[in-house]
C-alpha cells in the first residue's frame, strides 16, 4: 500500500509539514534580501557609468564577452541539473548523481572565472571596469561557494545517512532555491557588464 | 519539525553561552546592549567636556585616556569620540536592545510560539553581532586609534587617502558584520511571526509591540543589503584599491562620493524607523495596559505604522537637500517627508486617545513610555524644520540636527528600552524591580535629558555647527558657552543617574521580591506563563480568543482585564459570571 502511495507522489515533492513551509518562507525572505544586494550593486555600477562619457571608458578594451560567455552557458546547465536532482528526490542515487553534476559545474564556473578575471587584471587601464567586476562577480562568486558548501552538506546526506524522501526533497529544494536565485543574479551581471 | 518538544539543554555551555532558546539569547542581547550604551554614554560625556572647556585636561579619565596630550582632548581624538559615540549607539546599543533583545523575548512568547522558527540561527544571530562589537571595540587599540569619519562615513572622508588608519577599515567590517547578524535576526523574526502564532492570533490580534518588531524587520530584510552593498564597496575601496567612490585610485576610474551618500540614506533613513518602531509598538501596548484601556485605534495604529514603513523607504533624498540635488527631486522628497506627518500624527493622536480618561497606574514602564510620548513629540515636531528644503539650508549640520535626532532616535528609543525592561523584567528574570529607585531614575533621566537636548536646538538655530572641535574659535558662538557648560552638566547629572538603574538591577537580581506570572495585570500572552517561562514556553499552546487589549471590560467582574488566552471571563465567588451572549456581544 505504501509502495503505491510513493509511487503515485508527484516528481516534484509538495512542501509537506509547517516546518518545511517555514522554511520555504525563511529562504524566500533571504532571497528577496540578496536581490537587494545584487540590486544595490548594480544600481551603484550603472550610477558609475551613466556619468562616463562614453563606455567601455576610454582607452579600456571591452571586457572578454566569450568567455563570460562560456561561464552562463556553465551556470545555465548546473540550474537544468539543479532542476532534475529536485525532480528525482525520491530516488537517493538519481538525486544525489545530479546534485554531483550541479557541484562540478559549479566548480567549473568558478574556474572559469579565472581568465575573465586575469584578462581584467592585466590591463591596467580597465580602472573602473576592474573596480565593478571585482565587487559583482567577486560578490557572486563568494554566494556560488556558499552555495557549493550546501550542496557539499546535502550530497553525502542523500547516499549514507537517515535522510530520504521528504527530509531529502525539503533539503534540495531550499539548495535549488538558493542555486536558481545565484543563475538569475549572474545573468542580469553578464547582460549589464558584457554584453550592453 | 519546528512543533515538536525539544529537550531542554542541560550543559552550561548550550544552556547559557551557546543557547539556542529565544529567552536566553534575549539576555545576550539586553547585556550586549547595556554594556555598549556604558561604553556610548562615556564617550558623550567626553564630548561634552571637550565642549563646555575647550582645550582642558578631561578630570580623573584625561592622564589615562589622552597621556599623549596631558589629558586634553586632541582634535582627532575629538573625531574620534563622536564618530564612535554615533556607531556604538545606534549599532551596537540601541539595535541590541529593543531589536535583539525585546525582539526575541516578547515575538515568541506574544503569538504564543515555543521559540523563533530558526533557533540555530538566532543563536548565530547573536555571536556574530559579539564578534562585531569585538571588532569596534578592538579599533579603538589599533595604531591610530579607531575610525575617525563621522558615524556616517562620508567619502572622500572615509576613504583611504584620508584616514589610512586600520581603525577605519575596521569600522566598517564591524558595521557589516552587524548587518549579517541583524539580518539573520530579521529574517528570524518574520519567518516566526508568518508561521508560528498560535491558533486564534490572526494579525490584528497580536500586539502592537509584535507589530512594530515584525514592521522593523521587514525594513531590516529590505534595507541592510544596501548598506551592506556601500560597506563592500567602502572597504574595497581602502584595501583593494578600487575606485567606487574616489576619483583617480585608477586610471580610467571615476568613482563618486555621492554614491555612498545615497547607499547610505537609502538604508539609513528606513534605519530610523527600524530602530524607532519596536519603541512604538512597545509604548502603544504598555499605554493601554498602564491606563487599564484598550488601545485606542488599535487597527488605525497598526496601519499607520506600517503605512510610515512604506513612506519611509522613499523619503532618504531629506538627508541630502545640500549636495546639490536636482530642485525638483528636493521638492519630490520634501513632499513625501511631509506625508509621513500623517501616519505619525494618527499614531501620536491614538497614544493620547489610550490615556484619555484612563484608570492611569504610574509605574515606572508607564513613566517611561509617556516620556517616549513627549520625547518623540519633540523629535516629530523639530523634524519638520529639517524635511522642508528652506529651514533645511538653515539648519543643515548644526547643533539643532543633533539635538533633533537625539529627541527622536536617541531619546525615544531609550526611553522606549528602559520601559521594556522595566515591564518585562520581572517576565525575564523572575524578579520585581524596586519601583521607587526606577522612579528616581525616571526623573533624574527625564528632566537631565530635555536640559541636554533642548538648549542644543537653540545653539543650532544660532547657527553652532555640529561636530565642531573648538567652540569659542568663533566670536559669534562664545555667547553660548554657559549653554554648553549647562548641557555638559545636565549629561553628567544623566549619565551618574543610570547608577541607579544598575544598582536596581543588580539588587533586584541578588535580592528582588520573585515575580508573580502576572504583575501588571496585563492581557497579552506572555503573562500566562510563570515568571521566567520555562523551557519552550507554554505547557500547551493556548488558543487565542480576543484582542491584546481588553481592559475595563464591563461584562468581566471583579477585575478589569481579561487575558487574550481566556474564553470567557473568569467566574468568580462574589459576582455571578456574565452570560456568555454578552461577552460574545461585547468582543464584536
Amino acid at each position: 500500500m505504501s509502495d503505491i502511495a510513493a509511487c503515485e507522489v508527484s516528481p516534484v515533492a509538495p512542501v509537506a509539514t509547517h516546518g518545511e513551509l517555514a522554511d520555504v518562507v525563511g529562504m524566500s525572505l533571504f532571497l528577496g534580501s540578496g536581490a537587494v544586494l545584487f540590486g544595490s550593486l548594480l544600481m551603484s555600477y550603472a550610477m558609475l557609468r551613466a556619468q562616463q562619457p562614453v563606455w567601455p571608458p576610454a582607452g579600456c578594451p571591452p571586457p572578454p564577452l566569450l568567455m563570460a560567455a562560456a561561464n552562463t552557458l556553465v551556470l545555465a546547465v548546473s540550474s537544468v541539473s539543479m532542476a532534475r536532482a529536485q525532480i528525482q528526490a525520491a530516488s537517493a542515487i538519481r538525486c544525489a548523481g545530479a546534485l554531483g553534476a550541479t557541484m562540478a559545474l559549479g566548480v567549473l564556473f568558478l574556474v572559469l572565472q579565472l581568465p575573465v578575471w586575469s584578462a581584467l587584471r592585466a590591463a591596467p587601464q580597465f580602472g573602473l571596469m576592474r573596480s565593478v567586476f571585482l565587487l559583482l562577480a567577486g560578490c557572486h562568486a563568494l554566494h556560488l561557494a556558499a552555495g557549493l558548501g550546501a550542496l557539499a552538506w546535502v550530497l553525502p546526506g542523500a547516499l549514507v545517512s537517515e535522510p530520504r524522501g521528504q527530509q531529502l526533497a525539503a533539503r534540495v529544494r531550499l539548495c535549488a532555491m538558493f542555486w536558481h536565485f545565484l543563475g538569475v543574479a549572474w545573468a542580469a551581471l553578464f547582460l549589464t557588464v558584457f554584453v550592453f | 519539525m519546528h512543533d515538536a518538544h525539544h529537550a531542554e539543554p542541560t550543559g552550561f555551555l548550550s544552556r547559557v553561552v551557546f543557547s539556542r532558546d529565544h529567552k536566553v539569547i534575549a539576555k545576550q542581547f539586553l547585556l550586549l546592549g547595556l554594556l555598549f550604551l556604558g561604553l556610548g554614554g562615556v564617550l558623550a560625556l567626553l564630548i561634552r567636556w571637550q565642549l563646555a572647556f575647550p582645550g582642558k585636561p578631561v578630570p580623573i579619565v584625561g592622564q589615562y585616556l589622552f597621556s599623549a596630550t596631558a589629558g586634553a582632548i586632541s582634535p582627532e581624538g575629538y573625531t574620534m569620540l563622536f564618530t564612535m559615540h554615533g556607531t556604538i549607539m545606534i549599532f551596537f546599543a540601541i539595535t541590541p536592545m529593543l531589536i535583539g533583545a525585546f525582539g526575541n523575548l516578547c515575538i515568541p512568547l506574544m503569538i504564543g510560539a515555543r521559540d523563533m522558527a530558526f533557533p540555530f540561527l538566532n543563536m548565530l544571530s547573536f555571536w556574530v553581532a559579539a564578534a562585531s562589537g569585538v571588532v569596534l571595540a578592538g579599533s579603538f587599540f589599533v595604531e591610530g586609534g579607531a575610525a575617525m569619519a563621522g558615524w556616517t562615513a562620508y567619502p572622500p572622508l572615509s576613504g583611504a587617502t584620508a584616514t589610512p588608519g586600520l581603525g577605519q577599515t575596521l569600522w566598517a567590517v564591524s558595521l557589516f558584520l552587524g548587518g549579517v547578524s541583524t539580518l539573520m535576526g530579521a529574517i528570524n523574526y518574520v519567518t516566526t511571526i508568518l508561521m508560528l502564532r498560535a491558533p486564534g492570533m490572526g494579525f490584528f490580534r497580536m500586539p502592537l509591540s509584535v507589530w512594530g518588531l515584525g514592521l522593523a524587520a521587514v525594513l531590516n530584510i529590505l534595507f541592510v543589503p544596501v548598506i551592506a552593498a556601500a560597506l563592500l564597496m567602502l572597504i574595497l575601496d581602502r584595501v583593494a584599491n578600487t575606485g567606487f567612490f574616489v576619483s583617480g585610485a585608477q586610471p580610467g576610474s571615476a568613482g563618486d562620493p555621492l554614491l555612498f551618500q545615497h547607499l547610505f540614506w537609502i538604508f539609513g533613513h528606513p534605519e530610523v524607523y527600524i530602530l524607532i518602531l519596536p519603541a512604538w509598538g512597545i509604548v502603544s501596548d504598555l499605554l493601554a495596559v498602564f491606563s487599564r484601556k484598550p488601545a485606542f485605534g488599535f487597527k488605525a495604529t497598526a496601519i499607520a505604522m506600517s503605512s510610515i514603513v512604506v513612506l519611509s523607504t522613499v523619503v532618504y533624498g531629506h538627508h541630502m537637500y545640500t549636495v546639490g540635488l536636482s530642485p525638483g527631486l528636493g521638492k519630490a522628497f520634501m513632499s513625501l517627508t511631509m506625508l509621513i506627518s500623517i501616519p505619525s500624527s494618527v499614531l501620536f493622536l491614538n497614544w493620547l486617545g489610550t490615556i484619555w480618561r484612563g484608570s492611569i497606574r504610574l509605574e515606572p514602564a508607564m513613566l517611561f513610555a509617556l516620556g517616549v510620548v513627549f520625547v518623540f513629540g519633540m523629535g516629530g515636531l523639530t523634524g519638520l524644520f529639517l524635511g522642508a528644503i528652506t529651514t533645511d539650508i538653515y539648519l543643515h549640520d548644526t547643533a539643532f540636527v543633533v539635538g533633533h535626532f537625539h529627541y527622536t532616535m536617541a531619546a525615544s528609543v531609550l526611553f522606549g528600552s528602559l520601559a521594556a525592561i522595566y515591564f518585562w523584567f520581572p517576565k525575564m528574570f523572575g524578579r520585581m524591580l524596586c519601583p521607587e529607585l526606577a522612579r528616581l531614575h525616571f526623573w533624574f533621566t527625564f528632566l537631565p535629558l530635555n536640559l541636554v537636548f533642548f538648549p542644543m536646538l537653540i545653539e543650532g538655530y544660532g547657527g553652532m555647527p555640529r561636530r565642531l572641535y573648538e567652540p569659542t574659535s568663533y566670536k559669534y558662538l562664545v555667547q553660548f558657552q554657559p549653554v554648553n557648560q549647562l548641557i555638559t552638566f545636565a549629561a553628567m547629572v544623566l549619565g551618574l543617574a543610570q547608577l541607579i538603574f544598575v544598582w536596581n538591577v543588580a539588587r533586584s537580581l541578588w535580592a528582588g521580591e520573585r515575580a508573580p506570572a502576572n504583575p501588571w495585570e496585563a492581557t497579552t500572552l506572555e503573562w500566562l506563563t510563570p515568571s521566567p517561562p520555562p523551557h519552550e514556553n507554554f505547557d500547551v499552546i493556548p488558543d487565542v480568543h480576543r484582542g491584546p487589549h481588553e481592559h475595563s471590560r464591563p461584562d468581566v467582574p471583579d477585575r478589569d482585564w481579561i487575558g487574550q488566552w481566556e474564553s470567557q471571563a473568569p467566574e468568580t465567588p462574589l459576582t455571578p459570571p456574565a452570560p456568555p451572549s454578552d461577552s460574545e456581544a461585547v468582543a464584536v
